[in-house]
């Protein structure tokens, strides 16, 4: 019951003697340790890729076409003679934007019509959620895919895509939420002492819900990261000669089984990325809920 | 039971009417103007009066509840043509089908045949090596974009090791190499299902009554399997009926002719027509898989009711 008081209320109440800050839960595990440092290393070099790349992204070097990976271009060069290394460095930039900003519009809208619809239920309720399970209906990339179908390709489209397909599951967490605080007795009271919609919405209900909410986003960059590369690969997202690491898989296809450091590289970049979010994700959800804390002291 | 399966049935139709009004508007975000989104190349060069004249022929002109009549019933007789092939798109979905139904029943059993007991051997062999080992699989498994697993697998068994043709269709080896790539992408969430399932349902009382009434280790995991095997079959059956919608990248890589590739040569070449028919038959099969879920939960367990 402790943890549950501390937590619940983004630690503004009191703590319980023994109840640990956040900081040391999470960095307490050393997947999320691990997690951290490789997610750090990638933000550098996704900021630092002007100052550590050896030449321009898009610098070409004919004399140097498909070079293996040597002391000059330690990843290789591609079909245009251009440093691999660079790239990939560069792609950090594009990956990461791929991966936040379609959970950005998924959140922001997601919650939106979560708190709505928990809040004021009936109508609205009903409507916002018969919306979202039509959503739900478009199984896996379909939904990416029809709306680029529609919108045409493109970066910006991608993101749009990716992030319409993540409002569902925002919106569903957010009122499964929203649905449990609000009929306990501290925003009873509130509406009790005249607070209004407004502010029963923004000062008890959202920081209520921000654990679940900041577990689902860092989880759910790691898949957007995928599904964009992923549209990238097949010419539907970042358009050539924007360095992605899915653009260049996709162009990598083509030198195969010869330049194999075309694929290998940007590969092993998004796995590691995806992998930084799956691993911190897991671990901010170990050091946020509360229930699953509980179930594991239990077990031990 | 059959009135209850009725009537979860006509409980999809909204969701599915839904589906169908969205994957019309669709067409009405298309940038520009339609009739030339959907002429294509041969618009240019029309004057203002022929394109005035296409689009009173197509309808466009018409209020969107009419168009969206139109366009139901169309897709609903078989009537909706494809703009390339001038082919019903329902024949043109038909005829995928079959490839894209084999290819996501093998990737899926094998999948299953792998994950089940490496979950339970996390599970009961908790954190031991074991467990640290198929742990790091299943994450490796979430973290590796499918479209590279492909590619790697490609590189060994094809070009390498010259054991599987690269691509196509036809024989039972064209069959490996996607339906490998399918599986591994779909084996670390049910990997990761079964052992926390399990993990959930082993410290419950009647595994411990079992235990304490002398049952033999196997047959309490017996037991105890029955429970946790619930959410397992829900993510299987939803991944199952999101794979039947075809699996774009998969099938694009092994040039497997199935829904995916149909669905991604359809949005290359802007076949709005055929997008809008593949979108609204894999939404269906998808929301019909799931229905299929939530009926089996009963056979599993018995605590569930229908009415």
């Amino acid at each position: 019951m402790a943890d549950v008081t501390a937590s619940s209320s983004s630690g503004r109440s009191a703590r319980l003697p023994g109840a640990q800050g956040f900081w040391p839960r999470l960095l307490s595990r050393p997947a999320a340790r691990f997690g951290l440092g490789l997610l750090t290393l990638l933000i550098l070099a996704a900021l630092l890729a002007p100052v550590l790349a050896p030449d321009a992204p898009n610098a070409q070097n004919w004399l140097d076409r498909l070079k293996p990976p040597s002391a000059q271009h330690p990843f290789g060069t591609d079909a245009f003679g251009r440093s691999v290394l660079t790239r990939v460095l560069y792609g950090a930039r594009i990956s990461l934007l791929a991966g936040i900003l379609p959970v950005a519009l998924g959140l922001t809208v997601g919650t939106t019509i979560g708190i709505l619809a928990g809040y004021f239920g009936k109508t609205t309720d009903r409507l916002f959620m018969r919306l979202m399970d039509v959503l739900l209906a478009f199984p896996g990339l379909l939904l990416a895919l029809a709306i680029i179908g529609t919108l045409g390709p493109g970066f910006k489209n991608a993101v749009i895509a990716i992030g319409v397909g993540m409002i569902p599951v925002f919106a569903r967490l957010s009122r499964a939420e929203v649905m449990n605080v609000k009929t306990n007795d501290f925003v009873e009271a509130a509406g009790a002492l005249g607070a209004g919609h407004a502010r029963i919405i923004f000062r008890h209900l959202l920081p209520s819900m921000t654990s679940p909410l900041v577990v689902q986003s860092t989880i759910s960059i790691g898949s957007a990261i995928l599904s964009t590369a992923g549209l990238s690969f097949l010419g539907l997202g970042v358009q050539p000669p924007t360095s992605d690491w899915g653009e260049m898989l996709s162009s990598a296809r083509r030198y195969l089984p010869g330049a194999w450091w075309l694929t290998v590289f940007p590969g092993i970049m998004i796995a590691l990325t995806v992998l930084s979010f799956n691993l911190i994700g897991d671990g901010l959800r170990d050091a946020l809920d509360p229930r699953a804390r509980l179930r594991r002291t239990k077990q031990k | 039971m059959i009135q209850y399966v009725l009537g979860r049935l006509l409980g999809t139709l909204p969701v599915l009417l839904g589906v169908t009004v969205l994957v019309f508007l669709l067409l009405k975000f298309v940038p520009g103007d339609p009739v030339v989104a959907l002429l294509g190349e041969e618009a240019q060069g029309m004057s203002a009066a022929q394109l005035d004249k296409l689009r009173e022929a197509y309808g466009f002109t018409d209020p969107w509840v009419v168009q969206y009549g139109r366009f139901l019933q169309e897709f609903m007789t078989g009537k909706l043509l494809s703009l390339r092939t001038d082919t019903p798109v329902l024949t043109e979905i038909l005829q995928r089908f079959p490839y894209t139904l084999q290819l996501t029943s093998v990737a899926l059993g094998l999948s299953v045949l792998v994950a089940i007991p490496l979950g339970i051997i996390a599970a009961v062999r908790r954190d031991t090596v074991w467990d640290n080992i198929i742990t790091t699989i299943s994450l490796l498994g979430i973290s590796i974009p499918s479209f590279w697993f492909a590619i790697m697998i490609m590189l060994l068994f094809a070009l390498q090791l010259r054991w599987l043709p690269p691509s196509g269709s036809g024989t039972l080896a064209h069959l490996v190499m996607p339906a490998l790539t399918l599986a591994f992408g779909t084996l670390a969430i049910q990997i990761r299902m079964m052992r926390a399932s399990l993990l959930e349902t082993l410290p419950q009382d009647y595994v411990r009554t079992a235990r304490a009434k002398g049952l033999p280790p196997r047959k309490v995991l017996r037991h105890a399997l029955r429970n946790a095997l619930i959410p397992v079959v829900t993510v299987i059956g939803l991944e199952f009926g999101s794979l039947l919608g075809g699996a774009a990248i998969t099938e694009s890589i092994f040039a497997w002719p199935g829904l995916g590739r149909l669905t991604l040569d359809a949005v290359i070449s802007r076949d709005i027509p055929l997008v809008q028919g593949v979108v609204v038959f894999a939404a269906v099969m998808f929301t019909l898989v799931n229905l299929a879920v939530d009926l089996l939960y009963g056979l599993l367990n018995p605590r569930v009711q229908y009415g």
